[in-house]
């Protein structure tokens, strides 16, 4: 079957107006002077709304590194290059930092320390400068996403109710995606780092049952259940050979498909993200790192992602999820040597808001509050 | 002034008076703290874009819980303008409770359970008029979308031309990225699909909606805190305009927000209690049914939601009877 160039969606950067003004009062009475990187959250959720995307957001939350209240956002670590002055800002080298985050994932994918807490999959930097007497600032969003050797493949995208067409099973998969962020949103939870974006899920469609399951359990998931098996070279060949034809590709569908019947009996173990981006069949940018660590960790060639997106009022829904089935290309060798310096390199600062790699300037002042004005101007 | 003289006076008499005590839910439609508390787990279980947030603890009120000291939802889309639906046409229009002062409901029966499909139906429907010419943030997105990169530049450097003449010196250039899907791709993507029977021209703000306490009125008080397209944070009198005309210069007020240290809009709640006394009233005299308590976020999000016509959370659970 033919393949595209997957395409990942950009994620939005959106700073809540109280993320100022903790910066604001933080900058005055605690860092100073000091340009130290400060470590804060970032929140994100699956997408809610079919006209939006769902951005990453900071608040005045993110500097408590207290979890997300809400129990449906996962929580992304950011670091905070605050400068003093415009020219400081100016002057940081944009690429180098970015580079130096996309260096630090790739050690937490190889160490498989991403695998046990997946929103490191989601890190992200913020520069910032503030001009606390007028209140507008300059920030910079980078999203850092590691570029494979070569770009991801997309085999076919299905909205879940044509991936399995069974109305039950459909059903469940949804129970089951919100289940696994109840159960982190619960006061005894196993990460106090709200839900994760990530997770493993088993299907199968013979049983019509669904499990979830962390991102650390693939190696014993994966050899337990028996893998779908790869086509063999001489079927591969033969699809290459009538790719043309529409109707043959059908029939080799349909023969697939019996084959997948065959098996039926067989669990598929897909990974699970819960997307924050809107446009239809288009995945979220955390998916790129995510696929990576598959690539790198689970050292897979192929595999089937759930992209999990919510309905208005915040549950999964059979609507607007959908699964991709897409051929992750091979990593060189020397990349997986811990210890070698080589390794992707990372891309990801934001656009502005007219496409191009700029910073963007907030004006706050309309919006801050007189008592806290008052209590600063003294 | 009168509002700010009065909020001094409501601050004080806060302070000095004890939080409601004894239920009065039956008789006045008001809530004590713990009923506040009761009818927002309802909210968050039946509908869970809506979470309990702690807040700036120096601002928590002690009679909540420390980690419910408020109700919010995070960007909410609001695809057009009120007055793009403004349009009067008056079987449109229901007078919640029946008397000449009663709240009215512009759009639609806030009763009936369509609400929120209606209303962004209605929204996508009707002509959307172009561009204001003093909207700049909504102008070079425009400019963007449109795939003018030259219009855009333009715009950009406008917008960004008091103190940073050279900031393109600053635009960075990243290696190919086969992968990523272009911005302005996706924000025509975007546009196309928030507007597609409008102008084509994007103009979906979202809103993050918050439900406080008003200890003075013993009700819930809804706040609104606006981003344009491009995320920035909109200015108060930008907010009006996704403000039903009816209510926008008579109800909303800028006030501070009483667990952040920002100032936001909000739907003063003088006159909440009254309202939601005829909306329950309303349930419940019917068939002698008792109105339920954990219902009552659910009724003053209907209500709500004649003041705020365009703003699209999901207002279509059903209150009363089941």
């Amino acid at each position: 079957m033919a393949t595209t160039t997957l395409k990942f969606c950009p994620l939005q950067s959106s700073v809540d107006v109280s993320f100022w003004s903790e910066l604001g009062s933080k900058k005055l009475d605690e860092y100073q002077l000091s340009e130290t990187p400060i470590d804060i959250a970032g929140y994100l959720c699956a997408s809610r709304h079919a006209e939006v995307s769902s951005p990453l957001e900071v608040r005045a939350a993110s500097f408590g590194a207290g979890p997300a209240a809400d129990g449906r956002q996962g929580q992304a670590p950011g670091q905070l290059l605050l400068c003093n002055t415009a020219e400081a800002m100016r002057r940081i080298d944009k690429p180098a930092a970015l580079q130096a985050a996309g260096q630090r994932l790739w050690a937490d994918i190889l160490s498989g320390a991403a695998e046990v807490q997946p929103q490191l999959l989601l890190g992200f930097l913020m520069l910032a400068f503030g001009d606390l007497k007028h209140w507008v600032f300059d920030y910079w969003f980078a999203f850092p996403a590691l570029k494979p050797p070569a770009p991801v493949q997309q085999r076919s995208a299905q909205l879940l109710a044509a991936a399995y067409p069974q109305q039950q099973l459909q059903q469940r998969i949804c129970a089951a995606a919100d289940a696994w962020r109840a159960a982190a949103a619960a006061p005894d939870s196993r990460s106090s780092s709200g839900a994760d974006m990530f997770c493993l899920m088993q299907i199968s469609s013979a049983e019509g049952s669904v499990t979830t399951a962390p991102l650390a359990s693939w190696q014993q998931l994966s050899a337990a259940s028996k893998q779908q098996p790869e086509l063999t070279a001489a079927q591969q060949a033969a699809i290459t050979a009538i790719e043309q034809e529409d109707l043959v590709i059908n029939l080799m569908q349909q023969q697939q498909q019996q084959q997948q019947q065959q098996q039926g009996d067989d669990d598929e173990l897909l990974l699970v993200m819960f997307d924050p981006c809107h446009l239809p069949l288009t995945p979220g940018w955390p998916l790129r790192n995510a696929l990576l660590l598959a690539a790198a960790r689970w050292r897979l060639r192929t595999l089937r992602v759930l992209c999990v997106r919510d309905s208005s009022a915040g549950r999964a829904a059979v609507e607007c999820s959908y699964v991709l089935q897409v051929d992750l290309p091979e990593l060189p060798a020397s990349w997986l040597d811990p210890g070698s310096s080589e390794g992707p390199q990372a891309v990801g600062w934001e656009a502005d808001a007219a496409g191009k790699l700029l910073p963007r300037r907030v004006d706050v002042s309309p919006l801050m509050s007189p008592v806290q004005l008052a209590e600063q101007a003294v | 002034m009168r509002n700010a003289i009065h909020s001094i006076y409501k601050k004080t008499a806060e302070a000095v008076l004890p939080p409601l005590s004894k239920s009065q839910f039956e008789e006045k439609r008001v809530l004590t703290p713990q009923e506040f508390v009761k009818a927002g787990d309802y909210l968050v279980r039946a509908c869970p874009t809506w979470s309990w947030e702690a807040g700036d603890a120096s601002k928590a009120r002690s009679y909540f819980p420390a980690d419910k000291q408020y109700l919010v939802t995070r960007h909410v889309p609001c695809l057009s303008r009120a007055s793009d639906i403004e349009k009067y046409d008056p079987k449109s229009e229901f007078v919640l409770g029946g008397d000449d002062e009663g709240w009215v409901a512009t759009h639609k029966d806030p009763g009936s359970a369509a609400g929120g499909s209606a209303a962004a139906a209605a929204a996508q429907e009707d002509d959307i008029p172009d561009l204001d010419a003093d909207e700049p943030p909504a102008a070079a997105v425009a400019a963007a979308g449109s795939a003018s990169q030259q219009g855009a530049a333009a715009a950009a450097a406008a917008a960004d031309d008091d103190d940073v003449p050279d900031i393109s010196e600053l635009e960075l250039v990243e290696p190919d990225d086969e992968a990523a899907l272009p911005a302005a791709a996706a924000a025509a993507a975007a546009g196309s699909s928030a507007t597609a029977a409008g102008s084509g021209i994007r103009r979906t703000r979202t809103y993050d909606l918050y439900i406080t306490y008003d200890q003075y009125y013993q009700v819930p008080r809804f706040w609104l805190v606006g981003f344009d397209e491009a995320q920035q944070p909109l200015r108060p009198d930008q907010v009006l305009e996704d403000v039903s005309e009816e209510h926008a210069r008579k109800t909303i007020t800028l006030d501070p927000h009483p667990h952040l240290a920002v100032s936001a809009a909000s739907i003063h709640p003088c006159r909440h209690a009254e309202v939601m006394k005829k909306l329950a009233d309303g349930i419940s005299g019917g068939d002698g049914a008792e109105f339920p308590l954990e219902q009552y976020l659910v009724l003053f999000l209907k209500f709500i939601a004649s003041v705020v016509p365009t703003i699209q959370y999901d207002y279509t659970m059903s209150v009363g009877g089941q």
